[in-house]
């Protein structure tokens, strides 16, 4: 863990490499995934391992370790616009990326609870300046405020929760927090401190409902940030709701509430979809649907919806940032997300079809993507919490389908519209982008059981 | 025997599926330096397809000299997760052998039949690899007992239909038609989630088998079984979910014989035929099961009446038969749907490409109105036609007869209802109406087709499907019906028997002699060939109520209203209210401020005295 975590911030030393410092950046970092693919934990028990006096990992933060080590070079690749701006600039682009990383690292191995909260929030910096400073439009800048300040609204609660756990049990670390159960005085008082401890990760995912900043963000920031920020920002809330449930085993009241919002959520999100117009909104929406799944499973806390949500989530985080970059692909050329404008491009591609199918079909969940494993796993404990939730969650599938397959027919199918574009053709560059954010659902198809967590 | 049959049927099996695997992988390209041969894509399909059909025979051989005695072999573990422990596991019992060994000689007709079809597409090497995968997936829903390789298969054949009717992508109608079928899938597939999850629940593993061990609830049991029955409406098209088949005839006719007739429409009744054998159905169940088959039928056979585009008709005549078929499963004879099946795959995959060979030769030309006289220019397409409805129709010793005639004699020996035993049989007159409404077209002596047509029939790779076929409706009902499958054996009174005879005659001469007579545009014409106004009004309002609530509701009124005044819009109103209102202290007169700070420490010092 060290290691990794020494190899991250020696990459920060690489961008002073002349010249070299996006290909020296580069191989570092898929050393780095190299690296950190030995955190999977076969044994498919819960114990941690990789110990050290503040950090360690175990199988439920080692999937997102290895995703957001997965991520970071490919950022470098999708992200080829920045190359045309000064030094400076592109060394402030590879800093930046560089330090999210870092800090999401450091998130996902603490065993503190202050320290991850402070990792938490310490990733928001580089990614409000990632999109303010290259998004493309004015909005960054109200795409900027909305990032800030949705999040900041729920980590204060947190950082009083925090106080709170570190004053009741007077340790604040996670491994422990199965064993010191907290209990409030009265029903309401464990009900509300439950709310305000989990409210921060609940904007972090989004919700249905909090969601507000996630279109805007994704919808201005440049791509490197969308990527990052569908593919491991949002797991955040995830991963810090399953860690922080812990703590609280005897909520019933307010999680079901809880549970039922977000299914209805992931309802509203994907009967909205169908409307967008907007591409990268449209699929930043589908990220808004499928994380009110995984914050359902979560919530419902049971062995089944977790591995479901690790597995969901990590699969939606590889789907959703090469959907993402696939969407700029066509944007580099088109300049424009308009749906309806940018259509036809079987006629004048090759691969590009097959890409944006195979993702489509992730997106929705088609057998075998680990997608479906994972949603199958939320959904069947979920029917079991409450069988009145499967024609909602039903019928989110249903729509599910629906736009994932819109995406990709009017991107691909029909005559083309923009017939004066000047296409350039799709490098090596590109290809190499998406088949490696797809080539990792392969192998968890084959090995599912190593983004799952069982408690045996 | 040294060796078991079961442990050689596992193997041949699992070659069947590598094969096509393989072969989807396989790409022209890498072999033109070769050069050992000129292979390309369609070759190499058809080749593996023969291979394939070999296989499959010897599989069933063995399978029938091994005593038919069902077997389930694990491959692969996978998932094996806390508490349970899952395989990967195919299950080879007298279903999957009768399918896969029919639905392969079918697809081997159909893949050389597309040689001859597609030559002329760009794109035709993909055409044969997504037939191939399509394959796969079907025969690994057939076989598997594992329920994620069942929904594996599922929906892999529903996106692999997805992508076959879409073909010709630049065609909106193509494209909503295979939307349409990925959306009528999906809400099929609710009931496939439900199942898995039911699964799940109550047995933890992934086997299907499992649930005829286990015990469980009833509610789950009914549950799991209606459940079962919602995605079989969705993928075979009964009536309620049914659209997106005739809608899915905007692929290339190949896909129709294949996909749409034979084998992937059949999925849902494989399913039924699944659990049903396993979980011993309620009454309740057989009662829905049977009326809801009994209403596709009669359905579909009005519809297919009025139609025009002769891949409608008989897109429609299929719905109708997958409606008797539910209906068998609904009188407790699975074994009689899967008959039915087997022998349907036959004359129905032959009936679409002898409308395909008509279609090409007629210069794309569907509208049944401008066939004419093909009898004399395409005489063995014509001949194969006719060949075709009759089996259709049920005509004694033909295939169809075999096991169309037993589903109605089951119904008739059902004392229950009455409803579905009249449905069947009026299904059963309109089935030789509207077959002998397309043989009367296609037949009449006057040439109402355009003077210049590429008439061609010469081409190997349509004569040899076709004639093959014609064999499999010949003698497919007779060879599986008195030797191979074990069914029910009914002694019914004559009249029985001569029933259904009796009322396809009636319904062939009626409808031939009616057809040339009576032109007139009724109300009831119009409601038939706008199939009963169900697409009409259905789509109308269901997608208008979608629309509604994705832009009103949703958008407007969730996304950019409440959601923004409670959030971030209000947030902002909120603070640039308060600050406005804190601005009009700020005046800069010395005066005022003055004023203020009096009044304060007045306030403070009364409260002060006060206390």
């Amino acid at each position: 863990m060290l290691t990794l975590l020494s190899v991250s911030i020696s990459t920060i030393v690489l961008i002073n490499v002349k010249k070299w410092n996006w290909n020296a950046l580069f191989v570092a970092l898929a050393m780095m995934t190299f690296l950190s693919i030995t955190t999977v934990n076969n044994s498919g028990s819960a114990s941690w391992s990789f110990l050290s006096h503040s950090l360690a990992v175990d199988s439920l933060s080692a999937p997102l370790i290895i995703l957001s080590c997965w991520l970071a070079p490919l950022c470098f690749l999708a992200q080829n616009v920045v190359k045309g701006n000064s030094g400076s600039l592109q060394n402030g682009f590879l800093a930046l990326t560089c330090s999210i990383i870092f800090f999401l690292l450091l998130t996902f191995s603490s065993l503190n609870i202050l320290s991850f909260f402070i990792c938490f929030e310490a990733t928001l910096i580089p990614t409000l300046v990632l999109i303010t400073r290259w998004g493309a439009n004015v909005e960054r800048l109200q795409a900027g405020t909305y990032f800030l300040f949705y999040t900041l609204f729920g980590s204060l609660p947190l950082l009083v929760s925090i106080v709170l756990i570190s004053q009741t049990t007077s340790t604040l670390m996670i491994p422990i927090s199965e064993i010191v159960s907290l209990q409030g005085n009265t029903f309401f008082s464990i009900n509300i401190w439950w709310v305000i401890t989990i409210v921060a990760f609940l904007v972090k995912m989004p919700i249905y409902g909090f969601h507000l900043w996630l279109p805007k963000a994704h919808v201005e920031a440049p791509v490197a940030g969308s990527m990052i920020l569908a593919a491991i920002l949002l797991k955040l809330g995830g991963y810090g709701i399953i860690r922080m449930n812990a703590y609280f085993p005897d909520v019933t009241t307010l999680s079901a509430i809880l549970t039922v919002i977000c299914c209805w959520g992931a309802l509203i999100t994907s009967i909205l979809c169908t409307r967008q117009t907007d591409l990268k909104a449209l699929i930043a929406y589908s990220s808004v649907g499928h994380m009110s799944l995984v914050a359902a499973g979560t919530i419902v806390f049971s062995d089944w919806t977790i591995s479901g949500a690790i597995m969901l989530m990590v699969a939606h985080g590889l789907v959703s940032s090469a959907l993402f970059a696939l969407a700029n692909i066509l944007y580099e050329r088109t300049h424009t997300r308009n749906i309806f404008i940018t259509r036809g491009f079987k006629m004048i591609t090759v691969l590009l079809p097959f890409w944006w199918l195979i993702s489509c079909a992730a997106n929705l969940g088609l057998p075998p993507l680990p997608n479906l494993i994972g949603e199958l796993y939320i959904i069947t404990g979920i029917i079991s919490w409450s069988i009145f939730l499967a024609p909602i969650l039903g019928v989110a599938t249903v729509f599910g389908a629906i736009y994932s397959l819109l995406i990709y027919q009017s991107t691909n199918t029909q005559s083309i519209v923009l017939s004066s574009m000047n296409f350039s053709e799709i490098s090596p560059r590109e290809h190499i982008l998406i088949l490696f954010h797809l080539l990792p659902l392969l192998s968890i198809i084959v090995a599912p059981n190593s983004c799952m967590v069982w408690s045996n | 025997m040294f060796f078991s049959p079961g442990t050689v049927n596992s193997s041949i099996t699992l070659t069947i599926f590598i094969i096509p695997l393989i072969a989807s992988f396989f790409s022209a390209k890498s072999l033109k330096n070769n050069s050992l041969r000129n292979l390309n894509e369609a070759n190499i399909a058809l080749t593996t397809m023969k291979v394939l059909v070999l296989l499959s025979l010897l599989n069933l051989t063995i399978f029938i000299l091994g005593g038919g005695e069902p077997s389930v072999s694990s491959v692969f573990p996978w998932l094996n997760t806390g508490n349970l422990n899952s395989f990967l596991s195919i299950n080879i019992d007298s279903k999957f052998i009768f399918f896969s060994s029919a639905a392969l000689l079918v697809t081997w007709s159909i893949i050389e039949f597309s040689i001859y079809y597609m030559s002329a597409d760009p794109n035709g090497n993909n055409f044969f690899r997504l037939l191939m995968i399509f394959l796969l997936n079907m025969l690994i829903l057939t076989s598997a007992n594992n329920i994620f390789l069942f929904f594996v298969g599922w929906e892999g054949v529903g996106f692999l239909s997805f992508l076959l009717i879409s073909w010709w992508s630049t065609r909106t109608d193509a494209n909503a038609s295979a939307l349409q079928a990925i959306v009528y899938n999906r809400i099929g597939d609710i009931g496939i989630i439900v199942v898995i999850s039911g699964l799940l629940i109550n047995t933890s593993s992934w086997d299907i088998n499992s649930l005829s061990t286990n015990n469980i609830s009833g509610f789950w049991v009914s549950a799991i079984l209606f459940t079962s029955l919602i995605g079989a409406i969705g993928k075979s098209a009964q009536f309620g979910l049914h659209p997106w088949l005739p809608a899915a005839m905007e692929g290339p006719t190949p896909v129709s014989a294949l996909l749409h007739s034979s084998t992937m429409v059949v999925a849902g009744v494989f399913l039924l035929i699944r659990m049903t054998t396993i979980i011993t159905p309620s009454e309740t169940f057989l009662n829905i099961t049977l009326i809801i088959g009994a209403l596709t039928a009669i359905f579909a056979a009005t519809s297919a009446f009025q139609q025009h585009d002769i891949k409608k008709i008989i897109a429609y005549s299929t719905t109708s038969q997958l409606g008797l078929m539910v209906v068998s499963i609904g009188l407790g004879n699975p074994n009689v749907a899967l008959f039915h099946i087997c022998t349907h795959a036959f004359f129905k995959a032959m009936l679409f490409l002898c409308s395909g060979s008509i279609i090409h030769s007629h210069n794309n030309e569907q509208d049944l109105r401008k066939m004419s006289n093909i009898s004399e220019s395409l005489p063995i397409t014509s001949s194969c036609l006719f060949l075709g409805s009759i089996a259709l129709m049920g005509v004694p010793f033909l295939s169809g007869f075999y096991s169309k005639d037993l589903i109605l004699e089951l119904v008739v020996e059902n004392p229950s209802n009455l409803i579905s035993f009249s449905l069947a049989i009026i299904a059963t007159f309109l089935t030789a109406a509207y077959s002998f409404r397309i043989i009367t077209f296609c037949f009449l002596n006057n040439s109402s087709n355009p003077p210049i047509n590429p008439m061609n029939e010469e081409n190997p790779n349509l004569v040899f499907p076709l004639v093959r076929l014609a064999m499999g409706a010949i003698f497919a009902g007779w060879l599986i019906g008195a030797w191979l499958l074990n069914l029910p054996s009914l002694f019914p009174i004559g009249i029985v028997k001569a029933m259904p005879l009796i009322v396809t005659v009636i319904g062939a001469t009626i409808v031939s002699s009616l057809i040339l007579s009576n032109n007139s545009n009724t109300t009831a014409n119009t409601f038939f060939s706008k199939t009963w106004f169900y697409t009409s009004t259905s789509h109308i309002i269901s997608s208008s109520i979608t629309n509604a609530t994705a832009l009103t509701l949703t958008t407007r009124a969730l996304d950019r209203g409440w959601s923004e005044t409670a959030g971030g819009q209000g947030m902002f109103a909120v603070n640039s209210d308060l600050t406005k209102a804190q601005q009009i202290t700020q005046t800069g007169y010395i005066k005022q401020y003055l004023l203020s700070i009096s009044l304060i420490v007045v306030c403070i010092l009364t409260t002060a005295m006060i206390i």
